[in-house]
Protein backbone atom coordinates (compact mmCIF):
# COMPACT_ATOMS: atom_id res chain seq x y z
CA UNK A 1 0.00 0.00 0.00
CA UNK A 2 0.97 3.29 -1.07
CA UNK A 3 -1.04 5.15 0.89
CA UNK A 4 0.53 6.66 4.49
CA UNK A 5 3.71 5.73 3.46
CA UNK A 6 6.26 8.94 3.43
CA UNK A 7 8.67 7.02 1.15
CA UNK A 8 8.56 4.04 -0.66
CA UNK A 9 11.55 2.29 -3.40
CA UNK A 10 9.76 -0.04 -5.57
CA UNK A 11 12.03 -2.76 -7.26
CA UNK A 12 15.02 -0.52 -7.60
CA UNK A 13 17.30 -1.11 -9.82
CA UNK A 14 20.78 0.51 -10.19
CA UNK A 15 24.66 0.56 -10.16
CA UNK A 16 27.92 2.40 -11.62
CA UNK A 17 28.70 2.32 -15.23
CA UNK A 18 26.62 -0.34 -16.28
CA UNK A 19 27.61 -2.85 -13.66
CA UNK A 20 24.57 -3.31 -11.42
CA UNK A 21 24.58 -3.11 -7.18
CA UNK A 22 20.92 -2.46 -6.26
CA UNK A 23 18.99 -6.04 -7.64
CA UNK A 24 15.02 -5.27 -7.19
CA UNK A 25 15.20 -3.06 -3.62
CA UNK A 26 11.96 -2.87 -1.87
CA UNK A 27 12.01 -0.31 1.05
CA UNK A 28 9.47 1.92 2.77
CA UNK A 29 8.97 4.44 5.38
CA UNK A 30 5.88 5.53 7.23
CA UNK A 31 5.18 8.73 9.04
CA UNK A 32 7.30 8.87 12.07
CA UNK A 33 8.92 5.88 11.17
CA UNK A 34 12.88 5.35 11.79
CA UNK A 35 13.49 2.57 9.15
CA UNK A 36 16.75 0.73 9.38
CA UNK A 37 18.79 -0.88 6.29
CA UNK A 38 21.76 -3.06 7.87
CA UNK A 39 24.13 -4.72 6.24
CA UNK A 40 27.40 -5.34 5.78
CA UNK A 41 30.30 -3.07 3.98
CA UNK A 42 29.82 -3.32 -0.13
CA UNK A 43 26.38 -4.38 0.62
CA UNK A 44 24.49 -1.31 -1.53
CA UNK A 45 23.77 0.95 1.26
CA UNK A 46 25.03 4.08 0.36
CA UNK A 47 23.98 3.48 -3.30
CA UNK A 48 20.19 3.01 -1.90
CA UNK A 49 21.03 6.33 -0.55
CA UNK A 50 22.65 8.04 -3.73
CA UNK A 51 18.98 6.50 -6.01
CA UNK A 52 16.64 7.93 -2.92
CA UNK A 53 18.37 11.29 -3.43
CA UNK A 54 19.05 11.44 -7.07
CA UNK A 55 22.84 11.50 -7.13
CA UNK A 56 22.14 7.89 -9.20
CA UNK A 57 19.89 7.27 -11.88
CA UNK A 58 17.63 4.58 -10.95
CA UNK A 59 17.59 1.66 -13.70
CA UNK A 60 14.29 0.35 -13.01
CA UNK A 61 11.77 0.45 -10.54
CA UNK A 62 10.13 4.10 -8.88
CA UNK A 63 10.45 5.95 -5.80
CA UNK A 64 7.46 7.55 -4.38
CA UNK A 65 7.80 10.13 -1.89
CA UNK A 66 4.28 10.98 -0.33
CA UNK A 67 2.30 9.49 -3.36
CA UNK A 68 4.22 11.37 -6.28
CA UNK A 69 6.47 9.45 -8.17
CA UNK A 70 9.70 11.51 -7.83
CA UNK A 71 12.13 8.71 -10.10
CA UNK A 72 12.63 11.39 -12.59
CA UNK A 73 13.07 14.68 -10.40
CA UNK A 74 16.67 15.91 -9.72
CA UNK A 75 18.36 16.01 -6.26
CA UNK A 76 18.11 19.29 -5.62
CA UNK A 77 14.68 19.89 -6.08
CA UNK A 78 13.61 16.38 -3.91
CA UNK A 79 15.64 18.81 -0.75
CA UNK A 80 12.34 21.51 -1.90
CA UNK A 81 10.54 18.56 -1.51
CA UNK A 82 11.42 17.45 2.06
CA UNK A 83 14.19 14.74 1.50
CA UNK A 84 17.09 15.39 2.16
CA UNK A 85 20.49 13.01 3.20
CA UNK A 86 23.06 13.35 5.31
CA UNK A 87 26.34 12.02 3.00
CA UNK A 88 28.59 9.39 4.43
CA UNK A 89 31.63 10.51 6.47
CA UNK A 90 30.21 14.17 8.03
CA UNK A 91 31.08 16.48 5.09
CA UNK A 92 30.53 19.33 7.15
CA UNK A 93 32.86 22.76 5.72
CA UNK A 94 35.35 22.16 7.87
CA UNK A 95 36.70 26.54 7.55
CA UNK A 96 33.09 27.48 8.17
CA UNK A 97 32.05 28.16 11.53
CA UNK A 98 29.43 26.12 13.30
CA UNK A 99 26.61 28.83 12.61
CA UNK A 100 27.77 29.52 9.31
CA UNK A 101 27.68 25.72 8.76
CA UNK A 102 23.87 25.78 9.54
CA UNK A 103 23.12 28.71 7.75
CA UNK A 104 24.44 26.89 4.63
CA UNK A 105 21.72 24.59 5.57
CA UNK A 106 19.23 26.77 5.42
CA UNK A 107 20.57 27.85 1.53
CA UNK A 108 16.80 27.62 -0.03
CA UNK A 109 15.48 29.85 2.11
CA UNK A 110 15.94 34.01 1.83
CA UNK A 111 17.79 33.93 5.33
CA UNK A 112 17.57 37.65 6.15
CA UNK A 113 13.80 37.93 5.52
CA UNK A 114 12.29 34.14 6.20
CA UNK A 115 10.92 33.78 9.80
CA UNK A 116 11.50 29.56 9.09
CA UNK A 117 15.02 30.05 9.13
CA UNK A 118 15.45 31.46 13.13
CA UNK A 119 13.02 28.93 13.95
CA UNK A 120 14.68 26.33 12.35
CA UNK A 121 17.89 27.69 13.36
CA UNK A 122 16.26 27.72 17.00
CA UNK A 123 14.97 24.04 16.75
CA UNK A 124 18.42 22.85 15.86
CA UNK A 125 20.30 24.36 18.69
CA UNK A 126 17.37 22.90 21.08
CA UNK A 127 18.53 19.55 19.83
CA UNK A 128 21.62 20.26 20.33
CA UNK A 129 22.81 22.77 22.93
CA UNK A 130 26.55 21.89 21.94
CA UNK A 131 26.76 23.35 18.91
CA UNK A 132 24.57 26.85 20.07
CA UNK A 133 27.80 26.68 22.67
CA UNK A 134 30.43 26.36 20.12
CA UNK A 135 28.38 28.53 17.38
CA UNK A 136 31.16 30.98 16.45
CA UNK A 137 34.06 27.97 16.40
CA UNK A 138 35.35 26.47 13.31
CA UNK A 139 33.41 23.57 12.43
CA UNK A 140 36.66 21.70 11.88
CA UNK A 141 37.87 22.00 15.55
CA UNK A 142 34.57 19.97 16.73
CA UNK A 143 35.12 16.32 17.95
CA UNK A 144 33.67 13.28 15.81
CA UNK A 145 30.23 13.65 17.35
CA UNK A 146 29.80 16.90 17.48
CA UNK A 147 30.89 17.08 13.53
CA UNK A 148 28.23 14.67 13.27
CA UNK A 149 25.40 16.46 15.31
CA UNK A 150 26.43 19.51 13.25
CA UNK A 151 25.74 17.16 9.75
CA UNK A 152 22.47 16.91 11.16
CA UNK A 153 21.67 19.95 12.37
CA UNK A 154 22.53 21.20 8.86
CA UNK A 155 20.60 18.70 7.05
CA UNK A 156 17.33 19.81 9.49
CA UNK A 157 17.74 23.40 8.07
CA UNK A 158 16.53 21.97 4.92
CA UNK A 159 13.19 21.68 6.61
CA UNK A 160 12.96 18.25 6.03
CA UNK A 161 9.79 15.24 5.90
CA UNK A 162 12.12 12.68 5.88
CA UNK A 163 15.97 12.40 6.45
CA UNK A 164 18.11 10.08 4.93
CA UNK A 165 20.88 9.09 7.34
CA UNK A 166 23.89 7.32 5.45
CA UNK A 167 26.30 5.50 8.60
CA UNK A 168 26.17 8.48 11.08
CA UNK A 169 28.13 6.31 13.70
CA UNK A 170 31.11 5.87 11.07
CA UNK A 171 34.05 5.89 12.73
CA UNK A 172 32.92 6.82 16.27
CA UNK A 173 33.13 5.44 19.63
CA UNK A 174 30.51 3.14 20.94
CA UNK A 175 29.38 5.56 23.67
CA UNK A 176 30.00 8.19 21.08
CA UNK A 177 27.68 6.28 18.65
CA UNK A 178 24.91 5.54 21.02
CA UNK A 179 24.50 8.99 21.76
CA UNK A 180 24.29 9.94 17.98
CA UNK A 181 21.51 7.27 17.48
CA UNK A 182 19.56 8.82 20.39
CA UNK A 183 19.37 12.61 19.00
CA UNK A 184 18.46 10.25 15.87
CA UNK A 185 15.40 8.83 17.87
CA UNK A 186 14.48 12.61 18.98
CA UNK A 187 14.16 14.01 15.62
CA UNK A 188 11.20 11.20 15.33
CA UNK A 189 9.78 11.63 18.33
CA UNK A 190 10.24 15.62 18.87
CA UNK A 191 9.93 16.55 15.55
CA UNK A 192 7.66 14.36 14.28
CA UNK A 193 10.00 13.56 11.12
CA UNK A 194 10.65 9.90 9.11
CA UNK A 195 13.79 8.69 9.20
CA UNK A 196 15.97 6.08 6.75
CA UNK A 197 18.66 4.90 8.54
CA UNK A 198 21.32 2.99 7.16
CA UNK A 199 24.36 1.79 9.20
CA UNK A 200 26.55 -1.13 10.01
CA UNK A 201 26.72 -0.84 14.13
CA UNK A 202 23.35 -3.79 14.36
CA UNK A 203 22.90 -3.62 17.76
CA UNK A 204 23.14 0.56 18.45
CA UNK A 205 20.52 0.46 15.36
CA UNK A 206 17.82 -1.88 16.56
CA UNK A 207 17.81 0.02 19.85
CA UNK A 208 16.22 3.08 18.14
CA UNK A 209 14.17 1.70 15.15
CA UNK A 210 11.34 0.51 14.13
CA UNK A 211 11.55 -1.71 11.39
CA UNK A 212 14.79 -3.00 9.70
CA UNK A 213 15.76 -4.73 6.62
CA UNK A 214 18.70 -6.59 6.27
CA UNK A 215 20.63 -5.91 3.29
CA UNK A 216 22.76 -8.29 1.17
CA UNK A 217 24.68 -7.98 -2.13
CA UNK A 218 22.40 -5.74 -3.46
CA UNK A 219 18.95 -7.27 -2.09
CA UNK A 220 16.87 -7.08 0.47
CA UNK A 221 17.04 -10.39 2.63
CA UNK A 222 15.03 -9.98 5.60
CA UNK A 223 12.47 -7.28 7.17
CA UNK A 224 12.00 -7.34 10.27
CA UNK A 225 8.80 -5.81 12.15
CA UNK A 226 8.69 -3.76 15.02
CA UNK A 227 7.72 -6.73 17.33
CA UNK A 228 10.16 -8.89 15.88
CA UNK A 229 13.11 -6.28 17.11
CA UNK A 230 13.35 -7.99 20.59
CA UNK A 231 14.94 -10.67 18.83
CA UNK A 232 18.04 -9.03 18.74
CA UNK A 233 20.08 -12.68 18.13
CA UNK A 234 18.23 -13.55 15.49
CA UNK A 235 18.55 -10.35 13.72
CA UNK A 236 22.24 -10.33 14.54
CA UNK A 237 22.67 -14.01 12.89
CA UNK A 238 20.77 -12.83 9.87
CA UNK A 239 23.35 -10.26 10.05
CA UNK A 240 26.37 -12.53 10.15
CA UNK A 241 24.47 -15.49 8.75
CA UNK A 242 26.01 -14.40 4.98
CA UNK B 1 21.99 48.99 2.57
CA UNK B 2 25.42 47.13 3.98
CA UNK B 3 27.80 49.54 2.32
CA UNK B 4 30.44 47.71 4.49
CA UNK B 5 30.79 44.58 2.02
CA UNK B 6 31.42 46.64 -0.75
CA UNK B 7 34.85 48.05 1.51
CA UNK B 8 36.88 45.63 -0.34
CA UNK B 9 36.31 47.56 -3.72
CA UNK B 10 38.69 50.21 -2.28
CA UNK B 11 42.16 48.29 -2.41
CA UNK B 12 40.89 46.94 -6.07
CA UNK B 13 39.69 50.31 -7.47
CA UNK B 14 43.28 51.63 -6.19
CA UNK B 15 45.09 49.30 -8.01
CA UNK B 16 43.61 49.43 -11.26
CA UNK B 17 43.85 53.33 -10.82
CA UNK B 18 47.58 52.74 -10.62
CA UNK B 19 47.58 50.87 -13.39
CA UNK B 20 45.44 52.84 -15.61
CA UNK B 21 47.78 56.21 -14.83
CA UNK B 22 51.24 53.84 -15.45
CA UNK B 23 49.38 53.21 -18.90
CA UNK B 24 48.77 56.85 -19.07
CA UNK B 25 51.57 58.31 -18.01
CA UNK B 26 54.63 56.19 -18.93
CA UNK B 27 53.87 55.55 -22.43
CA UNK B 28 57.17 54.12 -22.91
CA UNK B 29 56.07 51.25 -20.84
CA UNK B 30 52.90 50.13 -22.55
CA UNK B 31 54.41 46.96 -23.89
CA UNK B 32 54.54 45.56 -20.40
CA UNK B 33 51.68 47.23 -19.10
CA UNK B 34 49.38 45.68 -22.15
CA UNK B 35 50.98 42.42 -21.37
CA UNK B 36 50.12 42.95 -17.74
CA UNK B 37 46.40 43.64 -19.03
CA UNK B 38 46.25 40.56 -20.72
CA UNK B 39 46.94 38.21 -18.37
CA UNK B 40 45.36 39.87 -15.47
CA UNK B 41 41.77 39.75 -17.09
CA UNK B 42 42.43 36.20 -18.22
CA UNK B 43 43.43 35.39 -14.85
CA UNK B 44 40.58 36.92 -13.25
CA UNK B 45 37.93 35.34 -16.31
CA UNK B 46 39.73 32.04 -15.92
CA UNK B 47 39.28 32.40 -12.03
CA UNK B 48 35.32 33.13 -12.03
CA UNK B 49 34.63 29.48 -13.40
CA UNK B 50 37.92 27.71 -12.02
CA UNK B 51 38.10 29.60 -8.69
CA UNK B 52 34.55 29.37 -7.58
CA UNK B 53 34.31 25.83 -8.55
CA UNK B 54 37.43 23.93 -8.76
CA UNK B 55 36.79 23.09 -11.82
CA UNK B 56 39.43 22.91 -14.62
CA UNK B 57 38.49 23.91 -18.35
CA UNK B 58 42.33 22.50 -20.18
CA UNK B 59 40.70 23.87 -23.32
CA UNK B 60 39.98 27.07 -21.85
CA UNK B 61 42.00 29.51 -24.61
CA UNK B 62 39.44 28.11 -26.91
CA UNK B 63 37.18 30.79 -26.12
CA UNK B 64 39.89 33.24 -26.17
CA UNK B 65 40.60 32.10 -29.50
CA UNK B 66 36.65 32.08 -30.48
CA UNK B 67 36.27 35.98 -29.01
CA UNK B 68 39.06 36.36 -32.24
CA UNK B 69 37.45 34.85 -34.85
CA UNK B 70 34.02 36.32 -33.46
CA UNK B 71 35.11 40.13 -33.29
CA UNK B 72 37.11 39.74 -36.38
CA UNK B 73 34.45 37.58 -38.38
CA UNK B 74 31.44 40.52 -37.22
CA UNK B 75 34.46 43.37 -37.63
CA UNK B 76 34.96 42.06 -41.47
CA UNK B 77 31.01 41.51 -41.83
CA UNK B 78 30.15 45.01 -40.30
CA UNK B 79 32.36 46.98 -42.79
CA UNK B 80 31.91 44.98 -45.74
CA UNK B 81 28.18 46.10 -45.55
CA UNK B 82 28.44 49.65 -43.90
CA UNK B 83 30.42 52.16 -42.85
CA UNK B 84 29.26 52.99 -38.80
CA UNK B 85 31.00 54.90 -36.50
CA UNK B 86 34.26 53.30 -34.58
CA UNK B 87 32.18 52.85 -31.54
CA UNK B 88 29.59 50.83 -33.33
CA UNK B 89 31.75 48.59 -34.61
CA UNK B 90 33.74 47.83 -31.66
CA UNK B 91 30.69 47.44 -30.10
CA UNK B 92 29.22 44.67 -32.23
CA UNK B 93 32.73 42.51 -32.65
CA UNK B 94 32.19 42.58 -29.35
CA UNK B 95 28.96 41.46 -28.78
CA UNK B 96 29.67 38.75 -30.83
CA UNK B 97 33.05 37.87 -29.62
CA UNK B 98 31.03 37.33 -26.15
CA UNK B 99 28.14 35.37 -27.66
CA UNK B 100 30.77 33.31 -30.05
CA UNK B 101 32.54 32.20 -26.79
CA UNK B 102 28.84 31.66 -24.82
CA UNK B 103 27.62 29.42 -27.29
CA UNK B 104 30.35 27.40 -27.38
CA UNK B 105 30.69 27.32 -22.89
CA UNK B 106 26.99 26.31 -23.34
CA UNK B 107 27.15 23.32 -25.79
CA UNK B 108 30.45 22.13 -23.92
CA UNK B 109 29.01 22.60 -20.71
CA UNK B 110 25.67 21.47 -20.65
CA UNK B 111 27.28 17.87 -21.60
CA UNK B 112 30.25 18.27 -19.80
CA UNK B 113 29.72 19.78 -16.80
CA UNK B 114 27.46 16.78 -15.84
CA UNK B 115 30.66 14.74 -15.20
CA UNK B 116 32.22 15.43 -12.04
CA UNK B 117 36.41 17.59 -11.78
CA UNK B 118 38.53 15.27 -12.72
CA UNK B 119 36.20 13.79 -15.70
CA UNK B 120 35.50 16.82 -17.08
CA UNK B 121 39.14 18.06 -16.96
CA UNK B 122 39.95 15.18 -18.93
CA UNK B 123 36.91 15.73 -21.40
CA UNK B 124 37.79 19.11 -22.21
CA UNK B 125 41.56 18.43 -22.59
CA UNK B 126 41.00 18.44 -26.66
CA UNK B 127 38.33 21.10 -27.06
CA UNK B 128 40.66 23.85 -27.88
CA UNK B 129 43.30 21.34 -30.32
CA UNK B 130 39.57 19.93 -32.07
CA UNK B 131 38.70 23.59 -32.68
CA UNK B 132 41.99 24.67 -33.97
CA UNK B 133 42.22 21.38 -36.37
CA UNK B 134 38.42 21.95 -37.65
CA UNK B 135 39.13 25.21 -38.94
CA UNK B 136 42.67 24.67 -40.71
CA UNK B 137 41.28 21.51 -41.64
CA UNK B 138 37.94 23.01 -43.10
CA UNK B 139 39.33 25.75 -44.42
CA UNK B 140 36.80 28.22 -42.53
CA UNK B 141 37.21 31.99 -41.42
CA UNK B 142 40.35 32.01 -43.22
CA UNK B 143 41.83 28.12 -42.33
CA UNK B 144 45.42 28.13 -41.71
CA UNK B 145 46.35 31.34 -43.64
CA UNK B 146 44.62 32.54 -40.79
CA UNK B 147 42.46 36.14 -40.85
CA UNK B 148 43.87 39.59 -41.69
CA UNK B 149 41.21 42.32 -39.96
CA UNK B 150 43.99 45.29 -40.79
CA UNK B 151 42.84 45.58 -44.09
CA UNK B 152 39.93 46.61 -43.27
CA UNK B 153 40.09 48.83 -40.74
CA UNK B 154 42.74 50.63 -42.68
CA UNK B 155 40.09 51.02 -45.98
CA UNK B 156 36.99 52.37 -43.59
CA UNK B 157 39.08 54.29 -41.11
CA UNK B 158 42.48 55.11 -42.30
CA UNK B 159 45.47 54.61 -41.15
CA UNK B 160 45.51 56.92 -38.37
CA UNK B 161 42.78 55.09 -36.60
CA UNK B 162 44.03 51.84 -37.23
CA UNK B 163 47.31 52.92 -35.64
CA UNK B 164 45.32 54.19 -32.67
CA UNK B 165 43.16 51.35 -32.36
CA UNK B 166 46.11 48.66 -32.12
CA UNK B 167 48.20 50.63 -30.01
CA UNK B 168 46.03 52.68 -27.54
CA UNK B 169 42.41 51.92 -27.85
CA UNK B 170 42.93 48.03 -27.22
CA UNK B 171 44.48 48.57 -24.18
CA UNK B 172 41.99 50.22 -22.51
CA UNK B 173 39.64 48.25 -23.53
CA UNK B 174 41.55 45.49 -22.29
CA UNK B 175 41.50 47.39 -18.87
CA UNK B 176 37.87 47.85 -19.39
CA UNK B 177 37.51 43.94 -19.78
CA UNK B 178 40.16 43.16 -16.84
CA UNK B 179 37.45 45.83 -14.52
CA UNK B 180 34.23 44.16 -15.35
CA UNK B 181 35.27 40.52 -14.54
CA UNK B 182 36.99 41.68 -11.63
CA UNK B 183 33.04 43.35 -10.60
CA UNK B 184 31.42 39.89 -11.73
CA UNK B 185 33.95 38.12 -9.48
CA UNK B 186 33.15 40.42 -6.69
CA UNK B 187 29.27 40.09 -7.16
CA UNK B 188 29.01 36.50 -7.62
CA UNK B 189 31.04 36.01 -3.78
CA UNK B 190 28.89 38.61 -2.51
CA UNK B 191 25.51 37.42 -3.91
CA UNK B 192 23.43 34.21 -2.90
CA UNK B 193 24.35 32.42 -5.88
CA UNK B 194 28.22 32.60 -4.57
CA UNK B 195 27.00 31.04 -1.46
CA UNK B 196 25.96 28.20 -2.51
CA UNK B 197 28.84 27.95 -5.25
CA UNK B 198 31.27 28.40 -1.93
CA UNK B 199 28.84 24.68 -0.75
CA UNK B 200 29.32 23.63 -3.95
CA UNK B 201 33.30 23.63 -4.29
CA UNK B 202 33.26 22.30 -1.26
CA UNK B 203 31.32 19.07 -1.38
CA UNK B 204 29.00 18.98 -4.20
CA UNK B 205 26.81 16.18 -2.93
CA UNK B 206 26.03 18.36 0.21
CA UNK B 207 25.37 21.38 -1.82
CA UNK B 208 22.75 19.26 -3.76
CA UNK B 209 20.91 18.29 -0.38
CA UNK B 210 20.81 21.76 0.47
CA UNK B 211 18.94 22.74 -2.69
CA UNK B 212 21.61 23.81 -4.71
CA UNK B 213 21.15 23.10 -8.40
CA UNK B 214 25.07 22.27 -8.90
CA UNK B 215 24.96 21.34 -12.65
CA UNK B 216 22.80 24.81 -13.69
CA UNK B 217 25.53 26.84 -11.06
CA UNK B 218 28.76 25.35 -13.06
CA UNK B 219 27.27 25.75 -16.09
CA UNK B 220 26.87 29.58 -14.89
CA UNK B 221 29.67 30.27 -14.04
CA UNK B 222 31.38 28.89 -16.92
CA UNK B 223 29.45 30.65 -19.73
CA UNK B 224 30.11 34.05 -17.49
CA UNK B 225 33.79 32.83 -17.48
CA UNK B 226 33.39 32.01 -21.52
CA UNK B 227 31.72 35.12 -22.21
CA UNK B 228 34.42 37.23 -20.72
CA UNK B 229 37.39 34.75 -22.23
CA UNK B 230 35.72 35.47 -25.26
CA UNK B 231 35.59 39.66 -24.95
CA UNK B 232 39.58 39.21 -24.18
CA UNK B 233 39.82 37.64 -27.09
CA UNK B 234 37.97 40.72 -28.92
CA UNK B 235 40.53 43.07 -27.51
CA UNK B 236 43.54 40.39 -28.18
CA UNK B 237 42.17 40.97 -32.12
CA UNK B 238 42.29 44.83 -31.92
CA UNK B 239 45.76 44.71 -30.71
CA UNK B 240 47.16 42.15 -33.40
CA UNK B 241 44.64 42.71 -36.12
CA UNK B 242 45.30 39.55 -37.47
CA UNK B 243 44.57 35.87 -36.39
CA UNK B 244 46.48 32.79 -37.12
CA UNK B 245 45.59 29.28 -35.83
CA UNK B 246 48.29 28.42 -33.69
CA UNK B 247 48.43 31.51 -31.98
CA UNK B 248 45.18 31.71 -31.37
CA UNK B 249 44.42 28.73 -30.02
CA UNK B 250 48.21 28.78 -28.09
CA UNK B 251 47.52 26.01 -25.32
CA UNK B 252 50.33 28.37 -23.51
CA UNK B 253 47.64 30.46 -22.61
CA UNK B 254 45.35 27.91 -20.92
CA UNK B 255 48.49 27.22 -18.39
CA UNK B 256 49.51 30.56 -17.70
CA UNK B 257 45.42 31.30 -16.42
CA UNK B 258 46.23 28.21 -13.83
CA UNK B 259 49.55 29.77 -13.31
CA UNK B 260 48.26 32.75 -12.77
CA UNK B 261 45.29 32.29 -10.75
CA UNK B 262 47.20 29.37 -8.33
CA UNK B 263 49.98 32.33 -8.17
CA UNK B 264 47.43 35.01 -6.91
CA UNK B 265 44.64 33.18 -5.02
CA UNK B 266 42.27 30.33 -6.46
CA UNK B 267 38.94 31.52 -5.79
CA UNK B 268 40.21 35.19 -4.28
CA UNK B 269 38.88 38.01 -6.19
CA UNK B 270 42.25 39.96 -6.25
CA UNK B 271 44.27 37.01 -6.66
CA UNK B 272 44.45 36.79 -10.04
CA UNK B 273 45.19 41.10 -10.49
CA UNK B 274 48.16 40.06 -8.34
CA UNK B 275 49.16 36.90 -9.87
CA UNK B 276 48.73 38.57 -13.72
CA UNK B 277 51.05 41.40 -12.31
CA UNK B 278 53.85 39.30 -10.59
CA UNK B 279 53.41 37.21 -13.86
CA UNK B 280 53.76 39.33 -16.48
CA UNK B 281 56.46 40.92 -14.98
CA UNK B 282 58.68 38.00 -14.18
CA UNK B 283 57.82 37.10 -17.89
CA UNK B 284 59.06 40.36 -19.53
CA UNK B 285 61.71 40.76 -17.26
CA UNK B 286 63.09 37.22 -18.37
CA UNK B 287 62.26 37.45 -22.08
CA UNK B 288 64.23 40.74 -22.16
CA UNK B 289 67.60 39.38 -20.05
CA UNK B 290 67.22 35.51 -21.05
CA UNK B 291 65.64 35.45 -23.89
CA UNK B 292 64.96 31.73 -25.36
CA UNK B 293 65.33 30.47 -21.79
CA UNK B 294 62.53 32.36 -20.18
CA UNK B 295 60.17 29.26 -19.75
CA UNK B 296 63.54 26.91 -18.46
CA UNK B 297 63.91 29.49 -15.49
CA UNK B 298 60.10 30.76 -15.36
CA UNK B 299 59.07 27.19 -14.59
CA UNK B 300 60.89 26.07 -11.41
CA UNK B 301 60.34 29.28 -10.17
CA UNK B 302 56.19 29.20 -9.85
CA UNK B 303 56.23 25.66 -9.18
CA UNK B 304 58.38 26.83 -6.07
CA UNK B 305 56.12 29.70 -5.36
CA UNK B 306 53.09 27.42 -5.71
CA UNK B 307 54.88 24.86 -3.09
CA UNK B 308 55.83 27.51 -0.97
CA UNK B 309 52.41 29.14 -1.53
CA UNK B 310 49.47 26.84 -2.07
CA UNK B 311 46.93 29.19 -1.01
CA UNK B 312 48.56 31.87 -3.29
CA UNK B 313 49.84 35.20 -2.49
CA UNK B 314 46.37 36.61 -1.29
CA UNK B 315 45.41 33.48 0.18
CA UNK B 316 49.00 33.55 2.13
CA UNK B 317 48.71 37.62 3.44
CA UNK B 318 45.07 36.78 4.00
CA UNK B 319 46.30 34.14 6.75
CA UNK B 320 48.98 35.80 7.55
CA UNK B 321 46.87 39.01 8.82
CA UNK B 322 43.78 37.13 9.85
CA UNK B 323 40.85 38.80 11.58
CA UNK B 324 42.61 42.61 10.83
CA UNK B 325 41.34 45.36 8.83
CA UNK B 326 43.81 43.83 5.55
CA UNK B 327 42.23 40.12 5.70
CA UNK B 328 39.16 42.02 5.19
CA UNK B 329 39.61 44.68 2.65
CA UNK B 330 41.64 41.96 0.64
CA UNK B 331 38.77 39.52 -0.81
N1 LIG C 1 31.35 5.18 -7.39
C1 LIG C 1 31.34 3.84 -7.58
N2 LIG C 1 31.72 3.32 -8.76
C2 LIG C 1 31.68 1.99 -8.98
N3 LIG C 1 31.31 1.08 -8.05
C3 LIG C 1 30.92 1.54 -6.85
C4 LIG C 1 30.92 2.93 -6.55
N4 LIG C 1 30.49 3.10 -5.27
C5 LIG C 1 30.24 1.85 -4.80
N5 LIG C 1 30.48 0.91 -5.74
C6 LIG C 1 30.29 -0.54 -5.58
O1 LIG C 1 28.95 -0.79 -5.26
C7 LIG C 1 28.84 -1.75 -4.26
C8 LIG C 1 28.03 -1.22 -3.09
O2 LIG C 1 28.72 -0.13 -2.51
P1 LIG C 1 28.06 0.79 -1.40
O3 LIG C 1 26.70 1.16 -1.83
O4 LIG C 1 29.01 1.89 -1.11
O5 LIG C 1 27.98 -0.19 -0.15
P2 LIG C 1 27.78 0.12 1.39
O6 LIG C 1 27.39 1.53 1.55
O7 LIG C 1 26.71 -0.82 1.80
O8 LIG C 1 29.06 -0.20 2.06
C9 LIG C 1 30.26 -2.16 -3.88
O9 LIG C 1 30.56 -3.37 -4.54
C10 LIG C 1 31.11 -1.05 -4.41
O10 LIG C 1 32.35 -1.53 -4.82
MG1 LIG D 1 28.28 3.02 2.66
Amino acid sequence: MTEGKVLKLENIETGYRGVQVLWGVNVDVGPKEIVAVLGPNGAGKTTLMKATMGFLKVWKGSIIFLGRDITKIPSHERVKLGITLVPEGRSIFPNMTVEENLMMGAYMYNIKKDHRVIEMLEVVYNLFPILQERRSQKAGTLSGGQQQMLAIGRALMTNPKILLLDEPTLGLAPKLAGEVLNTVAKLRDELGLSILLVEEKVLLATNIADRIYIMNQGRIEHEFLKEDLTKKEEILQKYIGF
Amino acid sequence: MDFKKYYPLIPMFIISVILLAVRLAAPELSQIVSLALFYVALGEAFNIFTGLTLYVCFGYVAFVALGMYGSGLALKYILATSNPPLVTTILFSFAVAGFFAFILALVVGSIGLRLRGAFFAIATVGLSEGLKNFIEGTGIWGGSSGLIIAGDLISSYGHETYVFVSTELADYLMFAVYVLSLLVMFLITKSRFGYGLTALKEDEDVANVMGVNTVRYKLMTFVISAALAGMIGATKMLKDLVIYPPQAFAISYTVEAIVITMLGGLGTVTGPVIGGLVYSILKYMLTVSFPGLQLLILAPVLIAVCVLFPYGIVGWVKRRFRGTLIDYLLV
